[in-house]
This record gives structure tokens, C-alpha cells and sequence, in this order.
């Protein structure tokens, strides 16, 4: 434990020697003595890489290897998480669904912020009417179970294209980005240094994205953190069930495929489910991490 | 000496709040003043009397409930009270701007004290041309207005973050932010108070010399008569939405007409005189929501007689340049 309390406030110390601002590198700081979010950070880190890697691990995903089917792991040196009923390589499957999660995530998660922090913005910057209907939008959107509506959505497209699934996504989930940042603002948006801004003659738009946004920042991360944990599971479950992309490689899928071949190779399903549980347990813990380095309220102590 | 000329000149501004129980606070109600140029003109009065509405009303940043509900409010011979938003915001920072009580939470905590100050700069001067080639240009006049409130390297404050001064520092950079535009107008909202008393003096001291040296008009609001003899040339004292009283500020000492003035004056301690008791005033502020009608002193006034002073008094100027709104001083008061 020792040796592993050095390894990680020495990386964090040369880390932060190259952050000059006093105020990110105690967030930094705090970060890295937060032992959960730096292993939820590990772990998504080395499913990134297993992306990256994804070409150089499987050249050619989902080929069918007929003659290979149901290879246990670490029979053959080539597959070394084994193969599935159809003879493909587990561990290039599994590396090209982290590349598929991956792209669902970083898209998925970049239009819904995008979406639900101007909505949120907007919102409580303005308020009256304007709020009362945005916030009228966001509650019956919550109303109804986030997962069954995107399933709604996404199978009303013949084509479900890595597109559609992602739009889909997106546009289902900026509601909880929305309530966190419009409450931000709400207290932002009295602060002096507001009145200053207008003060200067700043226009609307330069006040919200300007000078309110920068200091609404630390929920926002959080909150994004954690709905990509979220993201992974929709995804998964929607391929898992059929839907989705047929043409991707996905996680759900190689899971719905080792479910059904789970009593004679049990392997399939378990390495893929591991996969998922552990990116998406990452994404949790980051988001974790990240809430208590950023917390404002208990860096005072 | 020049001829005095104003360069806010308030007539009959009304500045209404309206309350979540449906009533509506008269905070400015009838405000008729000059702000010379060139002056340093005070604007005295008790908490909630209504003299920061009066400069929100001027810059028109009321809060969402507030509404300028009559009067005019003539700038440089333009009335502000009809321009529109983007006038508006043409003129703030450039030709009136103004700074707060709170030097701490008027600076953005995410920007360096340099791109705040240079903020106004960028937004007025140069707001045409891109940002490259001005960049310079406004990161030697932010150091030059630093150096101008005698900042000791200025150039470096103007790199750090708020957080990393104190507060005397804040409200350095805070006084370079109004100032950085060289404004005609600015409204200093009790810009010391936040303070303890050997900075509060260094930072009057500072403004002092720097309207001084730009020629800039102030409007300096305080509840400190103290701060008012040390900075003010003119003084104006309001009173429950209402100016009272105004003058040059060494006729306001020795001369003063209003009751309330008089009451004022005579409840600050005095090193000269050998006080029994610290004369307070007594009663209470009257609520603006329902004020007392006619003159708003007149519960609480010593010399008030119930048949006059319910009813409005008219200004009357006793002198030249010494206003007084009290019934004393007309006619009507001799002969009743």
C-alpha cells in the first residue's frame, strides 16, 4: 500500500508541475489522493488504449473462423480470450466495441452537454417565461423512462445506423445537464462580478458563455462524467436486444451472442460483460473523483 | 473657475419596485439632481434609503422587478431613461461606469485581474478590429492604469488571479476596470466599505488622484459623512426616496437647513465638543412602501407641524447652489 501511496503522489506531483494555476493543480491534487477516481480513470484509460489498439490486436474483425469455433482462452496463442460460436477472436470483438462505446460516449455525451447546457444557460440567465417552458420540456421529458423512449426512437428508423443511435442518445439525455447548470446559474448570475460584466457593456451572450459558464464548469464535468457511465449502459442495451447498428461491432451484441451459448462456452459472455460493467464502473468512479477534487464547498476545510 | 455645468442632470426620476406580494416600493420618488462636472458629488443617506437604486437607475441595471417609472435623466444632453439596450450597453464601461462595495465578489474568480480590466477596453475601443492585433495595446493600458492607482508591478498583478491579493488589491483592480475606458461619469457605490480603515483611506486617497488627474466626474455614494468632508465638492442627502437637501460640501457642515441634515450631522461624535449623550434620531425610517405623506421627515422631525408638512414641500434654494426641500424656508411657514 505504501509503495502504491508514493507511486500515485509522485506521478500526481510531476502532473502538476506543469499546471502553473495554483487553483487547477490543488483540484489535481485532490483528484489524485482520491484513490477510486484514479482507478476509474486507469480503467477507462486501458480500454482506450484497447481501442486505439483495436486494428493491431484483430486486422480483420468478425471474421468467422468456422474451424475455430468456441475456442477456450488461452488455448491458442492467437486468441487469447478464445473464440465464439462463429469462430471469431473475443479479444478483437471486444476491442472494436470498446471503439464502438467509445465513439457512442464521446459523440452522445458532446451533444447532449452541448444541448443542456445552453438550454440550461438560457434558461436561468433569462428566466420567466423562458424558463418556465424549458423547464416544462425537461419535466415531461423525465417523465417518461429515459431507456424505453430512446428503444421508442431509435426502432422507428429503418436504417440504425452509429448515427442514429447517438442522436438518439443525445437528445434523450440533456436534461439532467440542464437542472444542474440552470441551478449554477441561478446563483452565478447574481454575483457582483455579473453586474460588473454588464457594467463593461458585455453583451447577453458574452456574460452566459463568458463569464457564468467558466464558473459552472466543475458540475458540469461531474455530471458528464457520470452519464457516460449511463451512455454505455443504453448503448449495450439496445445492441443487446437488437438494436442499434447491425454493421458495428458492439458489446451488447457479443453479449446477447455468449448469452445464448453460455453453458458450453461461458467465456463470451463473461468477458464482454466484464468489459461493460468495468468501463462503465469506471466512467462512475471518475465522475465520483471528480465531484470531490471539485467541490468547492469542502476545499475550505 | 469654470462655470459649473451638470452632466447628469436627474428631474423627476421614480424608481418603483414591485414586491412578490403585489406591493410597490417607491425606493427613488421624485428625485430631482445635478451632477456637476468635473465634481466629486456625494449622495449621503441612510441604508435603504434609496441611493443605489438611484445609480442603477442611471446605468438602468434595476433588478428584473425594478422599473423606471417616470422622469428623466439627462446625460451630456441625452435623456438615458429612453435609450434602448444596445445604447445602453454602448455607453456602459465607456462613458459610465461604476464601482462596488465588494471588491471580492465583483471580480470573476476564472479570470486574470488583467483580462477583466482590459475587458471594457476591448468591448469599446476595439470592438471592430480582431483580437491579435489589439491584444498588445490593451495589456499596455491595462499596466498603465494599474500604475496610475500605483500598483507596484503592474505588469505581473495583471497576470494573477484575483484570489491571490487582498482586498485593498481587489478594489485596485476593480477602480482600474471602471476606469479603464477613461468613463465621463463614474458611480462609486460605497466603494470602501468592505475595507479597514488604513486601506479605506490609501483607496480614497487613490481615486482622488486619479479623477483628479482624468478630470472624471464622480458620484460618490456612502452612508460616511466622514469619507463626504475628506472627497465630496457638492453633496446631496437623501432621505426615503427623496433628496433632502444639497449644497457645496462646506455648506452642508456649517450651514446645513434640513432637519434631517441638522439631526445627522448632530449624531456623529465630534472630537471638539464634550458630548453628554450621542444624539440619535428618533423613530424610525418610514416604510417606502406606504410613506408618510407629504414631507417623508415629518414623523420624526422636531420642527414639524402636522397642517404644513403633510403636505409636499417645494424645493427652495436658500442660497445659490444650496437647495433645501423643507417647509421652513418658505413663505407659508412665516405667515402660518
Amino acid at each position: 500500500m505504501g509503495g502504491g501511496n508514493l507511486g500515485t503522489s509522485g506521478l500526481g506531483g510531476s502532473f502538476v508541475g506543469r499546471f502553473k494555476e495554483r487553483r487547477y493543480s490543488l483540484t489535481l491534487r485532490r483528484f489524485w489522493k482520491s484513490k477510486m477516481g484514479v482507478l476509474g480513470l486507469l480503467s477507462i484509460l486501458s480500454f482506450a488504449f484497447l481501442a486505439l489498439l483495436a486494428p493491431v490486436i484483430d486486422s480483420k474483425p468478425g471474421l468467422l473462423r468456422p474451424g475455430e469455433r468456441l475456442t477456450p482462452p488461452l488455448e491458442s496463442a492467437s486468441y487469447l480470450l478464445g473464440t465464439d460460436s462463429l469462430g471469431r477472436n473475443l479479444l478483437g470483438l471486444i476491442c472494436w466495441g470498446a471503439r464502438s462505446a467509445f465513439t457512442v460516449i464521446i459523440s452522445a455525451s458532446a451533444i447532449s452537454t452541448s444541448i443542456g447546457v445552453v438550454l440550461g444557460l438560457v434558461a436561468a440567465y433569462y428566466g420567466g417565461a423562458v424558463d418556465s417552458v424549458i423547464i416544462k420540456i425537461i419535466d415531461i421529458l423525465l417523465c417518461i423512462p429515459e431507456f424505453f423512449l430512446i428503444l421508442l426512437a431509435v426502432s422507428m428508423f429503418h436504417q440504425q445506423t452509429l448515427t442514429v443511435v447517438i442522436l438518439t442518445l443525445a437528445i434523450f439525455s440533456w436534461m439532467d445537464v440542464s437542472r444542474v447548470v440552470r441551478s449554477a446559474v441561478l446563483s452565478i448570475r447574481e454575483l457582483p462580478y455579473v453586474k460588473a460584466a454588464r457594467l463593461s457593456g458585455a453583451s447577453d451572450a458574452r456574460i452566459m458563455f463568458l463569464h457564468i459558464l467558466p464558473n459552472a464548469l466543475s458540475p458540469i464535468i461531474v455530471i458528464m462524467a457520470l452519464r457516460m457511465g449511463d451512455f454505455i449502459m443504453t448503448e449495450t442495451g439496445l445492441t443487446f436486444i437488437g438494436l442499434g447498428d447491425p454493421n458495428v461491432i458492439s458489446w451488447g451484441k457479443t453479449v446477447n451472442e455468449g448469452f445464448q451459448t453460455l453453458r458450453v462456452a461461458p467465456w463470451v459472455g463473461t468477458f464482454t460483460g466484464l468489459a461493460i460493467f468495468l468501463l462503465t464502473l469506471g466512467f462512475n468512479l471518475l465522475g465520483d473523483g471528480l465531484r470531490d477534487a471539485l467541490d468547492v464547498k469542502q476545499r475550505l476545510t | 473657475m469654470r462655470p459649473e455645468r451638470a452632466l447628469v442632470r436627474i428631474s423627476g426620476l421614480k424608481t418603483f419596485f414591485s414586491t412578490d406580494f403585489g406591493d410597490t416600493v417607491r425606493a427613488v420618488d421624485g428625485v430631482d439632481l445635478d451632477i456637476i462636472e468635473g465634481k466629486i458629488n456625494g449622495l449621503v443617506g441612510e441604508s435603504a434609503c434609496g441611493k443605489s437604486t438611484l445609480s442603477l437607475s442611471i446605468v438602468k441595471l434595476l433588478p428584473s422587478n425594478g422599473r423606471i417609472a417616470d422622469g428623466r435623466i439627462l446625460f451630456s444632453g441625452e435623456d438615458l431613461i429612453r435609450k434602448s439596450e444596445d445604447d445602453m450597453r454602448e455607453i456602459r464601461g465607456a462613458q459610465i461606469s461604476m464601482i462596488f462595495q465588494d471588491p471580492t465578489s465583483s471580480l470573476n474568480p476564472v479570470f486574470r485581474i488583467g483580462s477583466q480590466i482590459g475587458e471594457a477596453i476591448e468591448l469599446h475601443r476595439f470592438k471592430d478590429e480582431p483580437k491579435e492585433l489589439t491584444k498588445k495595446v490593451v495589456r499596455e493600458e491595462v499596466t498603465t492604469i494599474l500604475q496610475l492607482l500605483r500598483v507596484p508591478d503592474a505588469e505581473r498583478v495583471a497576470s494573477h488571479y484575483p484570489h491571490e491579493y487582498s482586498g485593498g488589491m481587489r478594489q485596485r483592480a476593480m477602480i482600474a476596470m471602471a476606469m479603464s475606458c477613461r468613463p465621463k461619469l463614474l458611480i462609486a457605490d460605497e466603494p470602501t466599505t468592505n475595507l479597514d480603515v488604513t486601506i479605506q483611506a490609501q483607496v480614497n486617497e487613490l481615486i482622488l488622484d486619479m479623477v483628479k488627474k482624468l478630470g472624471t466626474t464622480v458620484l460618490l455614494i456612502t452612508h460616511d459623512l466622514g469619507i463626504v468632508a475628506e472627497m465630496c465638492d457638492r453633496v446631496a442627502i437623501m432621505y426615503a426616496g427623496k433628496v433632502v437637501e444639497c449644497a457645496d460640501t462646506s455648506t452642508i457642515f456649517k450651514r446645513s437647513k434640513h432637519p434631517y441634515t441638522e439631526a445627522l450631522l448632530s449624531s456623529i461624535p465630534r472630537v471638539d465638543i464634550k458630548h453628554k449623550r450621542l444624539e440619535g434620531i428618533p423613530g424610525r425610517v418610514p416604510s417606502l412602501v406606504d410613506p408618510p405623506p407629504g414631507c417623508r421627515f415629518h414623523p420624526r422631525c422636531r420642527y414639524a407641524r402636522a397642517k404644513i408638512c403633510t403636505q409636499d414641500p417645494p424645493t427652495v434654494e436658500v442660497e445659490e447652489g444650496h437647495r433645501v426641500a423643507c417647509w421652513r424656508y418658505t413663505d407659508v411657514w412665516e405667515s402660518d
